[in-house]
């Protein structure tokens, strides 16, 4: 940790160079209040129509935690989101549209970010320059070059408390299958796999139509440049439209490929080589479904590991008997998980020697909140990082690394080829063509900088 | 060339110390079948198959140390060839040139260009050649592949295969001089000689870059075999690989014991191998297997001549069990009866001229599929491949390993 006067320096240092323009006039780095241990955590939650409103019910039944303001930039969303949270604290937060007027407020000490992919990072980093702790939902950014920007900033506002949406690694049972996997007790393990199993239906074609009344277009679009309005984008469907979504790979690979890193002690390198074959398969000529809904990304380690993420957006057959799941072989036994709050371990044959069940449920087809008690480890787990300094459990750095490893899992799927990565920095080596993914163009006046 | 019904083949087995032993003891006790000759470089492999054979049959077969010698007796019909993978493409050949028929072990060759040589010998000497894939004679399996192919399962794009196994160390070999039994140069015909050491012969040579390319070539061809089949594919757009030599890393061993393989048939399907040779644990409940992931059901075919379909719930919908067993741990002999349908197979083709179930054109292909997915493995990145022909497009690296380098004076024999 810096001294409070280095991190004012830094700060300053920082001022000119950091944020976005669009907000220039506000540039100054904030400082975040100091909480004590029983002064209550005033929150403001973005992106809520769906995950964004899981978030803020749940952490509004917490004690000492209250969600101050709503913002989103669709009004149906937004109200939907205030009375759901009226109904549990019996107060109804206040509403914002734009989050850069949100993360002003004075009332405010943390965010929680749950918009789009394209506004993740942007949403982040504007949080942080005005002394927010933040909760920013995986993936971290829409683009490696983001996730590197985020990386920097919470360097820079290094009094800040930022934990990824990566909430298994909050949960016990995991964190203790994990544990057990880095301490050996399946022997050495060099090998992995995860996968992802979904029955997702055909999408439609988007036609141009008027932006309805409740949207405000422009806001939801932020930092990605301007299109035209269309149909069956908004809620949702984004997530498989490469202009503001990353795929199936980032929305649910991420989680899996973060538990597999942290399980085979990648903690702080890249891989050094990234593939991927795959396509969108499934309702060819019936919609405008543009990312894989079937793709394998390998990820090689050197010479000391590789692994694997699988994703079926359409065919839910599961693999082991697990729709979702991680799997690590070790020279002694295989370590399972399904994705829920338990774990298991066979031997060599196949044979179940440890199941480790939880009473804690995970449901598994709730795409919004399918693990509101779990989850609420990784909530309090960030709150007493912001009140007392304790370590997050998904610390940015990680959240950051997994999301790059996956969005290099889909710039060589687009490419066609696969990447070599710099195991340091994650850095695409040579290809020209790869590159050019690393970052994005920015609708003008949007562009975050460091 | 045709061979007349009423008469018996008269076969050689060349290579005949493992899979080869099995092979010759199998046919022996065909009534299609005479083994009349067997050849093998190393002396008691071959007294041990002729033991073997002639328990079988009464009648011990004519033996021979060089397979040169062997192919110029004019009684005989049709060769057996099960040798390690650097010299079959080259004894292919030489038999064919000889006007024997051919049952060829998989790999076809042990490095792409010995596929192109094949295929030119089986169009220049006409002879029927039939490739130990011989998973396309199995009843239940072939029902399984044209289930998949007729849309039982729906549209299928996606589809995967693995290989698990529990394979120990193979130690550090030594220096020592050649064993009495084993003719060294011989057995090396067309690789480059080396030293030997006291870990290459039998079977370990496997692992070892010179011989063979590993369990990806060994065994992953068997399952491409089926994916190619049942998807109705042939040459990919993109191959990759991933993975290493990842347990007892002090030993000697240099292919990958750990290795997934990528391919990318354009914008329409992709599939993948997996190789774990020393970690056992089964996935879906077989050790070795495919699994074709169809819109309406996934087929699982395993070791053996079984499969199942899973609904998109994973729950069971159709069953087929066979009464004939493959035993998983077998690595020379797993499934002796079930190979009696491919071995009548290969007989019929000799005899009525009926089309063989694995040709020399699709295992070419099968081969070459897994060869791909090791040079990548080995060059550590992707490989474009023309779709029109299976050629490496751009990768100047891979040149080196589209080839292989012969010892002086073997080229000969290829042509």
């Amino acid at each position: 940790m810096s001294s409070r006067r280095d991190f004012l320096k830094q700060a300053a240092a920082a001022t000119a160079a950091l944020g976005f323009s669009s907000i220039a006039a506000d540039a100054e780095p904030k400082k975040p209040r100091v909480i004590g241990e029983n002064d209550t955590i005033r929150i403001g939650v973005v992106g809520v129509n769906s995950r964004g409103r899981a978030l803020a019910t749940n952490v509004s039944k917490f004690k000492n935690v209250e969600v101050v303001c709503i913002c989103d930039c669709d009004s149906k969303a937004l109200e939907a989101c205030r009375k759901a949270v009226e109904k549990i604290t019996g107060k109804l937060p206040d509403a914002e549209k734009d989050v850069r007027q949100m993360v002003k407020r004075k009332d405010i000490d943390a965010v929680m970010i749950a918009t789009p992919d394209h506004w993740h990072a942007a949403a982040a980093i504007l949080a942080m320059k005005a002394g927010k702790h933040v909760y920013l939902e995986k993936p971290t950014s829409y683009s490696p070059e983001e996730s590197e920007m985020l990386m920097k900033a919470e360097k820079k506002y290094n009094k800040l408390c930022v934990i990824v949406g990566t909430q298994r690694r909050s949960w016990p049972k995991i964190v203790e299958g994990i544990e057990r996997v880095r301490r050996g007790d399946i022997g050495e393990v060099h090998y992995a796999k995860c996968w992802y199993t979904a029955n997702r239906k055909p999408i439609g074609f988007g036609q141009e139509v008027p932006v309805p009344a409740n949207l405000d277009w422009e806001l939801w679009q932020g930092p990605a440049p301007r299109r035209p309005y269309k149909d069956k984008l908004v809620h949702y469907n984004w997530h498989w439209h490469w202009h503001w979504g990353t795929g199936e790979a980032l929305n649910n690979g991420t989680h899996f490929v973060d538990l597999l890193r942290w399980g085979l002690k990648l903690d702080d390198e890249y891989p050094t080589k990234v593939s991927s074959v795959g396509g969108r398969y499934h309702y060819v000529g019936q919609d405008d479904w543009e990312t894989p809904d079937t793709q394998l990304i390998t990820f090689q380690y050197g010479d000391k590991a590789a692994f694997s993420w699988e994703g079926r957006s359409c065919i839910t057959t599961p693999v082991d008997g697990m729709r979702n799941g991680i799997a690590f072989y070790g020279t002694k036994g295989t370590l399972y998980c399904d994705g829920s709050n338990s774990y298991k371990i066979t031997d060599l044959k196949g044979k179940v020697i440890e199941d480790i069940e939880s009473d804690l449920a995970f449901e598994k087809d709730n795409y919004r909140n399918p693990s509101e008690k779990l989850d609420s480890f990784h909530f309090q787990n960030w709150f007493d990082g912001i009140r007392k300094g304790t370590p997050v459990n998904a610390p940015l750095k990680q959240g950051c690394i997994s999301t790059i490893c996956m969005q290099l899992g889909n710039i060589a799927q687009r490419t066609g080829h696969s990447v070599n990565v710099n195991p340091e920095n994650g850095h695409i080596i040579g290809d020209a063509e790869a590159q050019k993914l690393w970052g994005r163009e920015y609708e003008k006046g949007w562009e975050p900088k460091i | 060339m045709m061979i007349s019904p009423n008469s018996k083949v008269r076969l050689g087995v060349i290579g005949v110390n493992s899979r080869g032993l099995a092979l010759a003891s199998r046919f022996a006790r065909m009534e299609e079948f005479d083994v009349t000759h067997l050849c093998d470089c190393e002396a008691n492999a071959l007294q041990k198959c002729a033991d073997k054979v002639e328990s079988h049959c009464g009648r011990r077969p004519a033996l021979f140390k060089d397979l040169r010698e062997m192919l110029a007796q004019p009684d005989l019909d049709a060769v057996v060839i099960a040798m390690p993978d650097h010299w079959h493409a080259m004894a292919a050949i030489m038999a064919m040139r000889a006007g024997k028929h051919v049952y060829l072990e998989k790999p076809t060759s042990y490095c792409p260009a010995e596929n192109d040589m094949l295929l030119a010998a089986e169009k220049k000497y006409g002879v029927v050649v039939e490739v130990g894939n011989q998973r396309r004679s199995w009843p239940n399996v072939a029902e399984a592949i044209e289930g998949v192919r007729n849309g039982e399962i729906g549209e299928v794009h996606y589809a995967k295969s693995w290989y698990a196994n529990r394979r120990k160390s193979i130690g550090n070999g030594k220096a020592v001089p050649v064993p009495e039994n084993l003719d060294w140069d011989l057995w090396q015909g067309p690789a480059p000689r080396q030293e030997y050491h006291d870990n290459y012969v039998h079977y370990n040579w496997h692992w070892f870059y010179p011989w063979s390319t590993g369990e990806a070539i060994g065994n992953g061809i068997h399952f491409v075999d089926m994916l190619l089949w049942g998807m109705d594919l042939e040459w990919p757009t993109l191959i990759d690989s991933v993975g290493g030599r990842y347990n007892y890393t002090w030993d000697d061993w240099q292919t990958p014991d750990t290795q997934l393989i990528t391919y990318q048939f354009g914008d329409k399907a992709s599939f993948s191998w997996e190789g774990r040779s020393c970690i056992g644990t089964p996935t879906d409940k077989y050790g070795v297997g495919v699994a074709f992931y169809g819109t309406k059901g996934t087929t699982f075919i395993g070791g053996g001549n079984d499969y199942r379909i899973e609904d998109p719930n994973g729950k069971v919908i159709k069953r087929v069990l066979s009464p004939l067993k493959f035993k998983e741990g077998d690595l020379f002999n797993p499934s002796e009866e079930l190979d009696t349908y491919h071995f009548r197979n290969w007989y019929e083709a000799m005899v009525y001229g009926t089309p063989v179930k694995s040709s020399l054109k699709s295992a070419c292909t099968s081969t070459q599929l897994v060869q791909l997915g090791t040079i990548a493995q080995r060059l550590g990145h992707s490989l474009q491949i023309n779709p029109a022909d299976g050629t490496i497009v751009g990768s100047p690296d891979a040149a080196a390993l589209w080839n292989r380098e012969y010892e002086p004076g073997w080229e000969k024999y290829l042509k």
